[in-house]
């Protein structure tokens, strides 16, 4: 099974979980509990996609446990984590193909790849995106704790990368009002 | 201050050069080399080129540490894959990824691993399997230190150096992004003086002369306003 068609079977279980009459409940789960639940797929992937859902931000670790094989296996004792699961499962956008790149991808990887301290002309120059979209997200990535204020550059205020969660940009829900 | 990318002579290079790479014919090796001094922008033309011309390529800097496994695992991630267990799942999932498609690849940094043959045999191996451009970015001694690998070499089509900032760079940057003229002189006098040796410094000047400008409440900025607001 390909590694989306694992993402698509672990959010559903984790949505079972955590979703009681249609309503988003913060919920734990090991990972013996995830995986008794989908018994035709392997642990190793698995654990990959529950490791991506907890970087970005969707699961938070709880505990760390490590199990001995069961009898009739060998080898070191196995992880066992247990996550409490933070965000709405069902609201994540694995499913969407990414036909295109978007500014807001745009500066996520820029402000990645450079690694220093930028200032929003900076990003604008580098991306080609508008003042009024760098400035928005930046400020989103601010409240989510992705990027925070580091001093001035001139006369202008520096931001810097501080959370950094992997190539794809983090899942950051609009504020509702 | 205009908030655009400004194309200095070192930019152009870089554009004739990725545009020949990119646009070469089957059979033709599709290999670049950029390099130069730190601060010249190498790092930031090429993400600009990302962003704006090819926004699907891979951006990856290499790091001192780096194993192939590692580098494997940042180039199936930078193309927007879960990156899997072993080093062959990773190198198949990168070459499937790139075989077909026009996205480049792009290796800030490589002369940091320029002395750890496999891995610099790998970066061949993507490119010689794949057909995808690859942009090798590195300081002025990459060139000596990837010379060593003659079969990698002699894939590198295109060598774009970064030269130094000159009075024609200062010309153009000010032209492009500064909304205030600069006069002749005054772009003399940047061009001279000791902090005009990156272009994150001209992009400081053209701010200067904005600030300048606006202070004494001159439409043209001249080297003698310059002069008195650094007294």
């Amino acid at each position: 099974m390909n590694t989306r068609g694992i993402i698509g079977s672990v959010k559903a279980m984790l949505a079972d979980i955590s979703v009681v009459d249609g309503h988003f409940h913060e919920a734990s789960a090991s990972l013996n509990q995830i995986l008794s639940g989908l018994p035709e797929l392997p642990r190793r992937p698995v654990l990959r996609v529950l490791d991506r859902l907890c970087r970005d931000g969707d699961l938070k670790l709880q505990t760390e446990a490590l199990v001995s094989p069961a009898p009739g296996e060998s080898g070191p004792k196995r992880r066992n984590p247990t996550w409490l699961i933070v965000r709405d499962l069902r609201q994540r956008r694995d499913n969407q193909v990414k036909a295109r790149v978007t500014c807001r991808d745009k500066i996520w990887g820029t402000l990645r790849s450079l690694r220093r301290a930028m200032t929003l002309s900076e990003l604008c120059r580098l991306t080609g995106c508008g003042e009024n979209v760098v400035r928005e997200y930046l400020l989103m990535l601010v409240r989510h704790e992705y990027v925070a204020a580091k001093g001035k550059i001139g006369r202008e205020k520096a931001w810097m990368l501080v959370n950094d969660c992997g190539p794809r940009r983090p899942e950051t829900p609009e504020a509702t009002s | 201050m205009k908030k655009r990318f400004a194309e200095t002579d070192n930019v152009r290079r870089f554009l004739a050069g990725v545009n020949r790479a990119v646009m070469s014919p089957p059979g033709i090796d599709k290999f670049m080399l950029v390099y130069g001094e730190v601060g010249l922008g190498k790092t930031e033309t090429s993400l600009w080129w990302k962003n704006c011309h090819s926004p699907r390529s891979a951006f990856v800097r290499i790091k001192k540490a780096m194993s192939v496994r590692w580098l494997l695992e940042e180039v199936v991630a930078e193309l927007g894959l879960v990156p899997e267990r072993r080093t062959s799942d990773l190198f198949h999932q990168a070459v499937g990824e790139l075989m077909g498609s026009d996205r480049a690849l792009i290796f800030d940094e490589v002369d940091y691993v320029a002395d750890k043959r496999t891995l610099v045999e790998t970066i061949r191996d993507l490119g010689d399997m794949t057909g995808t451009p690859i942009i090798l970015i590195g300081m002025p001694w990459a060139e000596i230190k990837l010379k060593k690998f003659p079969a990698l070499w002699r894939r590198v089509s295109q060598v774009v150096q970064f030269g130094g900032l000159g009075p024609a760079d200062v010309r153009a940057v000010m032209d492009q992004i500064c909304e205030v003229k600069v006069a002749d002189d005054a772009v003399a006098a940047i061009a001279e003086s000791n902090k005009c040796v990156s272009t994150a410094g001209l992009y400081r000047w053209a701010q200067a002369c904005e600030s300048v400008a606006r202070k004494h409440g001159v439409s043209e900025v001249r080297a003698e306003h310059l002069a008195r607001a650094a007294a």
